[in-house]
């Protein structure tokens, strides 16, 4: 029995892989949307190193990582790959499934592969300091112990209510001497406009992101980071599947599937792109994104207010049921480049070259749950799709008595994450059907505060 | 239902009947439980993005908006693509520029 498959430090891999040099259609330029030019690098400069700027246009095959990179890496890396033999037998299954653990960093997921290298390629730009926003904190946690590792000062603007309600997150990151502050925050232009509106403004991503971004362009040596949706950061991920390709082939298997949950896009580009890349080059492997039905930006769409051709309120529809009548049609061909989804990971889907699903809350966290009755380590709730969707291949491989591989990126841990876990057994997340008087007082409560 | 934290309905979100306490939701985005109040609440009075998605299996949530909110309300929250994240860095890169 082999549970875990190790892969020597000696063999983990030197190169990350930069799919924009194998994509049978190449990324059309980012567009600037007031204009409809091509975003120049020099546009992004203010915001990023000119070293990560190139990382982000290249479409070299692969790119050497740094020494001084790799020796961060090494504290965590290469993460194991575990076969999941109690799932395997509660399913009584007779597909063999892999996860790939990337709980195991500092930082509890996989954001660490590329805040370590982002952190890196700002200090040899001579940047002093980082600016990031976090919502759920653990993008803010992964640049911090990262920027850390590099000398580099770090602050974060958290979305209020989750600076209050995940305060251990927020230590984790002071612990590894990230400033981090409550957003809106008194400290930038847009922070103080929102708080000047409302004292106790409980925040946002977007602000968040507004706020982190305009202390980076105001101040001397600082430049700002992000977690997911760029090509720079998918690349830096791919550290993960090139591990798990060499680690499953110590064990002479290959996958029929291979499986990330899809939030940005980093770790299912982590796991899948050499994977991807085989796939391209004739390979037959299945590539699936597991995303919220909440938010499905590859298997529907966002939801959009439908003008119609009548002046009546019409619902509010996913973009992919009015199609082209509603849409124009250029912005429909790259519309999954609309949403907040990799570009690249949209491309591909787009091109037939993975396939996405979309898994419910309460089916997320049961997988969740099943998995940590099983195979014990609780996984982070973004995880749990991943887990849905390998738990629905695995029961397809019983049904046709297949003995499939399937390879999934086990992207993090949740163990800060209790409280949804909570939610979720004493049966908050269920199902309601809000009487008519909630709704009432609901209303009466938003127009109150108007 | 329990109080949006701090947020701006801390004050005036009644705390109803205990039946409301079900009506929590994992939040991607927050990365932590939140509540109906939030979600249609967090842009700047008006809902998130992303609530018909996350509420529609659970409540009525269309009839709830439409109640809610005026037509130009939905229209400015809901009309047009959603922005991708190098859109919206570019916008807010623009805005700082007009700023200063
Ligand atoms: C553990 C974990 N998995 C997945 C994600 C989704 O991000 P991405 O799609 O960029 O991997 C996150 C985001 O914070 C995360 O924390």
């Amino acid at each position: 029995m082999n549970k875990k498959i190790f892969l020597s430090e000696q063999d983990m891999p030197r190169e990350w892989y930069n799919i924009q040099a194998d994509l049978p259609n190449p990324l059309p330029p980012p567009l600037n949307p007031e204009t409809g030019e091509p975003i120049s690098p020099d546009m992004l400069a203010p915001i990023f190193p000119m070293n990560l700027i190139e990382q982000e246009v290249s479409t070299e095959r692969w790119i050497k990582i740094p020494d001084e990179v790799l020796e961060r890496l090494v504290m965590y890396r290469p993460s194991p790959l575990c076969r999941a033999y109690s799932l395997e037998k509660f399913l009584q299954t007779p597909a063999r499934i892999y996860y790939k653990n990337e709980g195991v960093s500092p930082a509890g997921s996989h954001k660490p592969n590329t805040a370590i290298a982002q952190a890196y390629y700002n200090k040899v730009a001579g940047i002093k300091r980082l600016t990031t926003e976090t919502g759920a904190g653990q993008w803010g946690s992964a640049l911090a112990f990262a920027c850390n590792q590099f000398d580099l000062e770090l602050k974060i603007y958290m979305v209020r209510v989750s600076y209050n309600q995940k305060p251990y997150r927020r230590i984790m990151m002071e612990t590894w001497g990230g400033k981090c502050v409550p957003s809106p925050s008194p400290d930038t232009t847009a922070g103080r406009k929102f708080l000047e509106q409302n004292a106790d403004h409980p925040g946002s991503l977007g602000i968040a992101i507004s706020e982190a971004i305009e202390d980076a362009v105001t101040s001397e040596n600082t430049k700002y980071s992000l977690g997911s949706v760029l090509n720079h950061v998918l690349m830096h991920q791919t550290i993960i599947g090139l591990e798990a390709e060499k680690q499953l082939k110590m064990v002479g298997d290959y996958p029929d599937v291979v499986i990330g949950c899809a939030g940005g896009g980093s770790n299912f580009a982590g796991i899948s792109f050499p994977f991807i890349r085989d796939k391209i080059y004739g390979k037959n492997v299945r590539i699936v994104a597991s995303e919220p039905t909440s938010c499905p930006t590859l298997t529907k769409g966002p939801y959009v207010y439908d003008f119609g051709d009548t002046a009546q309120m019409t619902p509010l529809l996913p973009m992919y049921s009015i199609g082209h009548e509603f849409v124009p049609a250029p912005i429909h061909a790259g519309g999954l480049r609309y949403h907040g989804m990799a570009p690249l990971v949209s491309r591909l889907c787009m091109d037939g070259l993975m396939e996405a699903k979309a898994y419910n809350q309460l089916e997320t966290f049961g997988a969740g749950i099943t998995f940590a009755r099983t195979e014990g380590f609780i996984p982070a709730p973004e995880t749990n799709h991943a887990i849905a969707c390998a738990i629905d291949e695995a029961k397809k491989a019983k049904e046709e008595g297949k003995e499939k591989v399937i390879l999934m990126s086990w992207s993090g841990h949740g163990i800060i994450d209790l409280p949804s876990y909570d939610a979720f057994m004493s049966g908050k997340l269920e199902d309601y059907a809000m009487p008519d008087e909630e709704i009432q007082g609901l209303i009466r409560d938003l127009r109150r505060c108007k | 239902m329990r109080a949006v934290v701090d947020g701006r309905f801390a004050s005036t979100t009644p705390d109803l009947s205990p039946q409301k306490d079900v009506m929590d939701i994992y939040c991607g985005q927050l990365g932590m439980v939140t509540q109906l109040t939030y979600c249609v609440s967090m842009n700047e009075g008006l809902p998130c993005r992303n609530v018909i998605g996350c509420w529609e299996a659970r409540v009525d949530i269309m009839a709830l908006l439409k109640r809610a909110f005026t037509e130009e309300e939905l229209r400015k929250c809901f009309s047009g693509l959603p922005k991708s994240r190098l859109d919206r860095i570019m916008e807010i890169l623009r805005a700082i520029d007009k700023e200063t």
